[in-house]
Order: structure tokens, then C-alpha cells, then sequence
């Protein structure tokens, strides 16, 4: 009987702090929120306008621009593979794919900036047809090796030469 | 002269290796459609007067994802069984132009404005030449097979103890009593039609196509698709047509290449030429068709498609230019691409290779069997001379 009152009392006594912390914790998180809210409103017009951040900003340009001429030395590579007639199909369709998904991520990474500190869409669209034209060669596949037709070649290597120029172009106006 | 030779083999190669697969999936297909469509409802369906039909069979066609050589034993085994030219003409049109993942990677790289564009004359077309085969095609003694249950409508060259599977006037419908036998010796009765009756003639006629597509592929210049779909005269759309209707294109190869080319300045009108032409015919399929439906009907088809791609073109540029340009979303054309690969079928290269052989087996079969042919015809002994 006696050991009974006890196990009667004792959860009453944890609700009481367990619903004191939960009331703390969310008057916690609602203090946190607004004053990151507060001194996000005052802290942000002074980093844009500040050299530091401007600074930081071309330095992840530069940065996603490095990524971007990594993936051209890729495709470089792939468009080479492409006309040789000895590459593994199976190879060079996990290599496009992996072109593809880099692309994606530096892209989905880029959006995250303001407008005027992306990278430009120009160049960023030639390596979608870039990255659909690598796809296109993935398929030319006779048996195990990958036979790309001339015409193909012909678009694979001038689009090549224009993604290249357009990174050239972009590298330019970022420095 | 060597890297002509090398060009000429490897677009044989190329075009063999692509299609094989589908060209015999389609035969086994096509044998069972034979054996089965002729008593089913189905037919009666594709039989029917009316528009239904062919728009039914555009839609079926649109849903295959099938390049124009797979789709032709498949559409000869229609015929075959029976079923009307236009709808049959209509299906081997609709189903290499239009697929979802050709409209998919259109929308990722040419924009919404040319594969609207694509769609439309991707349904339309196929239509008008279903309609214009069939007014004007080559007859087919047809008896229909939705007036009797008990009959079924067979071709001449259908029996695999038919002496004359190349040679017969296509489209001679022989009306024979429903076999009442088992489901499975059925089905091997249409695997038998399928792949030995069939396949061999399908198979011979698209090597012939095959060795012309390739001494035009050794003599073209790469650079063609470069020079002609650039421009956006008159006579480029012309060159687009004639060139995009002999040689072998697939539609979702080839959209990332007319992609590149449209946003380095090409006319979109012209871009619908080549795709449409191109994917809705090619030499192999046509010399297979003129020699197994009929002369005229695929005239009348290849005629008939060139004039309405080019109307469409200079409809198309009529629309769009000047100042056309595809403007999309990069990561959403990343996307479109990535749904668009997973809706294309792609075959292991084991099972490619392996398809090539059969197919060239059929295709050696084919010449074995022509060459016999041919000997019986002047000797004045075949069956079917008379």
C-alpha cells in the first residue's frame, strides 16, 4: 500500500518538470528565433555591402567556376572515349551520369546566391546540351564498345569547343 | 577510300546493332499478333470504319518505345492479319516519331513551343498518311475478319510450308477455318511464322536497306546535318527532308544534336523536318515495306511524309521566326533528361550483340531463300510465277 502512494506521486512530480522544461525550451527557441531574426534584418545590409562578403562571394564563384572547368576536363575526356571506338559503353555511361549529377549539384548549389552573384546561364545551359549530348553518344553503343556516327562526333566536338569558350568567358568577367 | 569502307561497316554495324532487339522482339510479336489478332475483338476494333481505328492506333504506336526498323515486322504481321492499310500505315508512322521519352528530352532541350510542335505533327502527320495510304494505297483482298467467327484471314506467304516468301503479290488474303488447337501450339505456330516465315524476309530486305544506308552514310559528309540545318531557305528544308527519310535517325539521339543545333541558330521548322522525316522512315524500312505491302502504298508514304513535314516546317519557322530562341530551366532540363533516359529502354550489350546474330542469321536465311527463289522463277517452276 505504502509502496503504491509512491509510485503515485512520482510520475505527478516528473510531469511537473518535464512540462517546466518543454516551456522553457520553447520560450528558449522563440527568444533564439527572434533575436536571429533581429539581427539577421540589422547584420545583413551590412555584409552585403561590406568588401569582406563581396570578396566572399566572387571567391565561391571562383570556386563553383573551378567545379565547372573540372567537369570540362570530363567531358573533354568523354568526347575523346567517344572517338576512339574502344571505350566500354558500360564505363562511359556511368561517367556521363556522374558528368549529370556534378552539373546538378553545382547548379543546385548555385542557386542558393543572390541572382547577380550566380553563375551565368549561358554557359550553364551549353553543359546541359553538353551533358544531352554525351547522353546521345552513351547510347551509339555497337555491342560492348561505344561507335559514335560522324554527325554526332561533328556536334560532340563543336560543342565541346563552345563550352569551353563560354567557361573561358565566364572566367573573364568573374576576374 | 579506307576511311569510307570503315564509315560504310560501321553505319551497318551501327544501324544492325541499334535495331536488332526490337526487330525481334517485334517478330515474336508480330507472329503472335498473326496467330491471335484475326479471332480476337481486337481486330474488329482496327477493322472498324471510321476514324477510331487510326487514331487507335496512332495512340498505341505513340506509347512504344520503338525506333522505325523495329516497328516494321510488327506492322507487316497487321497487315497480314488482316487489318486495314490505313490503320497499319498510321502505326508504322506514329510509333518511331512520337515516344515519351522523345517528348520528354524535346521538352528539356528544344522548350515547349517546338515540342508542342513535334506532338502535333507527331499525330497529325501519321493520321493524314493513314488516310492517304488507304484512299490510294495498294488494294488488299481483304475479307473483313469482324463479319465471321469462324474464319480467319491469312497471307499468302503465311504457312511455313509456303514455297514463296518474298515473291508473292503482297497482300493476297486466303480465308482458311479457325484451327481449333491448344493456346501453346498456337503460340508456337505464331513463333514459327514470326521468326522463320517472317523474319527471314524482313530481315533480307533490311540488309539491302542497311547496305545502301551505309554507302550513303560513306559518301555524305559529316558535316551535312551542320551545313543544311543551319540555313532556313527553301532548299534546306528539302536537303533536311530527303536526307532525314534515307538515313537512320532515332528520334532521342538525335533531339540533343538538333538541340545544339537550333540554339546555335538553326530554324526550329527545319529541326522539325529532319526530326520527323527522319525517325518516321529510313531506307531499310521502307525497302522492306515497298517489297512486302506494296510499291505504291510506300510511295504514296514517303511522298506523302516529306511533303507534310515541309509544309509543317514552313509552318513552324512561320511561327517562330525570327528571334527564336529555347529558353529553359538548367536544372529542370537536367531533370527532364534524367526521366527522359529512364523511360528509354536501353539493351545490354550481351543481349544486343546476341539479337545482331540472330538478326543476321534471319537476314543469310533471307538471301538463302531469295537466291532459291530466284532460280525456281527462271527454271518456271515456283507457285507462285504464275
Amino acid at each position: 500500500m505504502h509502496g503504491q502512494t509512491a509510485t503515485l506521486t512520482l510520475p505527478d512530480n516528473l510531469r511537473w518538470v518535464q512540462t517546466l522544461k518543454r516551456w522553457l525550451f520553447v520560450i528558449f527557441l522563440g527568444v533564439a528565433s527572434v533575436m536571429a531574426v533581429v539581427a539577421g534584418t540589422d547584420v545583413e545590409p551590412a555584409l552585403e555591402s561590406s568588401p569582406a562578403n563581396k570578396a566572399s562571394a566572387v571567391t565561391e564563384q571562383h570556386s563553383a567556376l573551378t567545379r565547372l572547368e573540372d567537369l570540362d576536363l570530363l567531358s573533354q575526356g568523354l568526347v575523346e572515349k567517344a572517338g576512339s571506338g574502344a571505350t566500354p559503353a558500360h564505363n562511359f555511361r556511368v561517367e556521363t551520369r556522374m558528368y549529370r549529377e556534378l552539373l546538378r549539384q553545382i547548379m543546385l548549389a548555385d542557386r542558393q546566391h543572390p541572382t547577380a552573384e550566380q553563375l551565368p546561364q549561358d554557359l550553364l545551359l551549353e553543359m546541359v546540351r553538353m551533358s544531352a549530348l554525351l547522353h546521345a553518344a552513351a547510347d551509339c553503343k555497337t555491342g560492348y564498345m561505344i561507335v559514335c556516327p560522324a554527325d554526332l562526333m561533328l556536334q560532340l566536338k563543336a560543342q565541346q569547343s563552345k563550352v569551353s569558350r563560354a567557361l573561358l568567358m565566364a572566367r573573364g568577367k568573374v576576374e | 577510300m579506307a576511311a569510307a569502307w570503315q564509315q560504310f561497316a560501321a553505319t551497318v554495324w551501327q544501324i544492325a546493332s541499334e535495331s536488332a532487339f526490337w526487330v525481334i522482339i517485334s517478330l515474336i510479336v508480330g507472329g503472335l499478333v498473326h496467330e491471335f489478332l484475326p479471332s480476337s475483338r481486337f481486330s474488329g476494333l482496327l477493322n472498324r470504319r471510321g476514324q477510331g481505328a487510326m487514331a487507335g492506333a496512332i495512340a498505341f504506336g505513340a506509347c512504344l518505345p520503338i525506333c522505325s526498323c523495329g516497328v516494321i515486322p510488327l506492322a507487316i504481321s497487321l497487315y497480314k492479319s488482316g487489318i486495314r492499310l490505313g490503320p497499319v500505315m498510321a502505326f508504322a508512322a506514329a510509333t518511331p516519331i512520337i515516344n515519351p521519352a522523345a517528348v520528354i528530352l524535346s521538352l528539356a532541350l528544344l522548350g515547349p513551343q517546338i515540342t508542342i510542335a513535334y506532338i502535333v505533327l507527331g499525330l497529325i502527320l501519321p493520321y493524314l498518311l493513314g488516310l492517304v495510304t488507304e484512299r490510294w494505297g495498294d488494294r488488299m483482298s481483304t475479307v473483313s475478319v469482324g463479319e465471321s467467327s469462324s474464319t480467319v484471314t491469312t497471307g499468302c506467304c503465311s504457312t511455313a510450308t509456303s514455297c514463296c516468301d518474298s515473291d508473292t503479290a503482297p497482300g493476297v488474303i486466303n480465308v482458311v477455318p479457325v484451327d481449333p488447337r491448344s493456346v501453346g501450339a498456337r503460340i508456337t505456330a505464331g513463333l514459327r511464322w514470326g521468326l522463320s516465315d517472317l523474319g527471314p524476309t524482313i530481315a533480307f530486305y533490311m540488309l539491302v536497306g542497311m547496305l545502301i544506308a551505309g554507302v550513303i552514310a560513306a559518301f555524305l559528309p559529316p558535316s551535312w546535318v551542320d551545313t543544311y540545318l543551319r540555313e532556313s531557305s527553301g532548299m534546306a528544308l528539302v536537303a533536311a527532308a530527303l536526307l532525314g527519310a534515307s538515313i537512320y535517325v532515332c528520334a532521342v539521339a538525335h533531339i540533343p544534336l538538333v538541340a545544339t543545333l537550333v540554339a546555335a541558330g538553326a530554324a526550329p521548322g527545319i529541326a522539325i523536318v529532319f526530326l520527323v522525316t527522319g525517325t518516321a522512315t529510313n531506307l531499310p524500312e521502307l525497302i522492306a515495306l515497298y517489297n512486302t505491302i506494296g510499291k505504291r502504298t510506300v510511295i504514296l508514304y514517303a511522298v506523302s511524309l516529306i511533303i507534310g513535314a515541309m509544309i509543317a516546317g514552313v509552318l513552324v519557322n512561320l511561327w517562330l521566326l525570327p528571334g527564336f530562341s529555347p529558353v529553359f530551366d538548367p536544372v529542370r532540363s537536367l531533370d527532364l533528361l534524367e526521366t527522359g533516359e529512364r523511360l528509354q529502354p536501353t539493351v545490354g550489350g550481351t543481349l544486343s550483340l546476341l539479337a545482331t546474330v540472330v538478326l543476321a542469321g534471319l537476314a543469310l536465311v533471307g538471301v538463302w531463300r531469295w537466291v532459291g527463289n530466284l532460280i525456281a522463277r527462271r527454271r518456271g517452276t515456283s507457285c507462285c510465277s504464275g
